[in-house]
């Protein structure tokens, strides 16, 4: 039972981390009503530029987060101006196709210029392990925790108190009353995407100081972690995306311990099978999916 | 304070509107009539931008506007047809949604002076969007634009789906804003309401102007229809 509860805090804390990689993807879809699948190469790039600064500079913390953010959000501006400002329309596939092929080509540059297999990147050093009675937290789980919890606080801040989270929700809701209403969408747009970048580049960050090394693999594992949260709480739904996040980093912490690191991922895709199949609006999906329909439906 | 001056749209090879023009001063009612695919939506979304002008000059104020975006349009504000609203927001949140970025206090004073008009809303102001019935949706839709203060109102249907008595009461609303000095361009289906309120008339068919004139000339509004629907083409019917 011990084992259970610890696997189940250790999976909280890296599930957060995949909550926030969800919710990246999340705010994309809800107001572009499009995949971006460069979002996880998006945070390759910032984290190289971080590990480079790190290697060369031996940078300390804060400026290796800083460049971390600063290269996600570079490419993902590069990725939102070729692959959405530029295909316009009624056009979600070429958008996604498009996306993929920069998602080929930023992994690609990564590796040309890294072309180790893996590199160093700093980590959470002399953080003291907490003792919860029998429990164990490492103090990079608990940072990484706290961050995120931080970030969804702002970030509902953000949404809820400020004009630009009020534009972010019109176009999420229905993209015409933004354009009636005077918004001025394509900035709105940009603007959500990097805001996107911004919170993948934290979550970059976290998993990569917790791991201490990082490789140009990084850029598919945080898309598939991240779609697949998404897909598990809910398509378009912020609140899904921290649930989605939060169970498969559970489910991923248990299957680790009782089934070892491939049952885990046997496990994590079995996961995704059965909430496609069995609840495909996701776990917080239904309800919001069915409330907004019906307002819908009524205007 | 509006001028268009042979205004086209193309959307494709479909011709929706040909060279139409038509002036608008400030506390003047224009109304436009035609029949469906006659072209009035696509004239209002031409002036405020969101429909793509092929030909044509669009000034407001006499400044150039033409292709502008509503965004970037200061004084023009849009009560779109089916009133398109974002069915989540709440009440409040779509009135701070049509302010655009105003400070506080100001934003205070329009709420206030827009809840005046529409105190039915201010009942409501927590309740969402999606909720409303379709005659506080139009009151909604309709607020949202005058938070904005625009010194023009373009209507495009404003009592599309509405009762005849909710309909009158929108009426008595426009009514009552071009009182207080605005300037407003109405499309609107129902002839009787339209020349009831409006000072001018522009007839649409199949995307031409095929008359302007002060309302107190034009025929009835059941006349006035049948010369709509008639298919003989009648170029400049009234001038």
């Amino acid at each position: 039972m011990i084992d259970f509860v610890q696997n189940t805090l250790d999976g909280l804390a890296i599930g957060s981390a995949y909550g926030l990689l969800a919710l990246g993807f999340t705010l994309i879809f809800g107001v572009m009503r499009r995949l971006n699948m460069a979002f996880g190469p998006s945070i390759l790039v910032g984290i190289f530029a971080g590990a480079w600064l790190h290697s060369h500079w031996s940078a300390g913390m804060i400026p290796v987060f800083l460049a971390t953010l600063a290269g996600a959000v570079i490419a993902s501006a590069y990725v939102e101006r070729l692959s959405f400002a530029a295909i316009r329309g009624d056009a979600a596939l070429a958008s996604m196709a498009s996306s993929f092929a920069l998602w080929m080509q930023l992994e690609e540059a990564v590796a040309r210029v890294f072309p180790q297999r893996t590199y160093a990147f700093p980590t959470f050093e002399g953080l003291p392990m907490l003792e919860l009675g029998p429990l164990f937290l490492r103090p990079e789980y608990l940072v990484m925790f706290l961050t995120a919890a931080a970030l969804v606080a702002g970030l509902q801040v953000i949404l809820t108190r400020t004009l630009f989270g009020l534009h972010l929700r019109t176009l999420s809701d229905n993209r015409e009353a933004a354009r009636v209403s005077g918004v001025n969408v394509a900035q709105v747009a940009l603007l959500t995407f990097l805001l996107a970048a911004a919170i993948g580049g934290v979550a970059g960050f976290l998993i990569a100081a917790t791991d201490g090394q990082i490789s140009t693999k990084l850029g598919m594992w945080a898309t598939m972690k991240g779609l697949i949260a998404m897909v598990i709480g809910g398509l378009g739904s912020m609140r899904g995306a921290l649930i989605g996040g939060l169970a498969l980093g559970v489910v991923e912490a248990q299957a680790q311990w009782y089934l070892g690191a491939s049952g885990r991922e046997i496990t994590t895709f079995a996961l995704l099978f059965v909430a496609l199949i069995l609840l495909p609006v996701g776990l917080a999906g239904g309800a919001e999916t069915g409330a907004r329909a019906e307002a819908g439906r009524r205007l | 304070m509006l001028a268009v001056e042979a205004l086209s749209i193309r959307y494709g090879r479909v011709r929706a509107l040909e060279e139409v023009s038509l002036t608008l001063g400030h506390d003047e009612v224009l109304a436009v009539a035609g029949l469906n695919g006659a072209g009035k939506s696509s004239l209002v979304r031409a002036i405020c931008g969101l429909s793509p002008v092929a030909a044509g000059r669009v000034t407001f104020e006499g400044r150039d506007i033409t292709g502008h975006p509503l965004y970037a349009l200061d004084g023009v504000a849009l009560v779109p047809e089916g009133r398109v609203l974002a069915p989540s927001l709440t009440v409040a949140e779509t009135l701070r949604l049509g302010a655009g970025r105003v400070r506080a206090r100001e934003l205070d004073a329009r709420r206030t002076e827009v809840l005046d008009r529409f105190p039915a809303l201010g009942q409501r102001l927590n309740q969402r969007a999606g909720t409303l019935s379709g005659g506080e949706a139009t009151m909604l839709a309709l607020a949202r634009a005058l938070m904005a203060t625009p010194r023009l109102l373009l209507l495009d249907e404003p009592t599309l789906g509405l009762s005849p008595a909710a309909a009158a009461r929108v009426f008595e609303m426009l009514a009552a804003l071009r009182r207080d000095g605005l300037g407003l361009l109405v499309v609107e289906q129902d002839l009787h309401l339209s020349l009831g309120l409006a000072d001018r008339v522009l007839l649409l068919r199949h995307g031409r102007a095929i008359g302007q004139g002060p309302a107190a000339s034009m025929p009835d509004a059941r006349r006035l229809e049948d010369l709509l629907i008639a298919d003989t083409e009648q170029e400049q019917l009234i001038c």
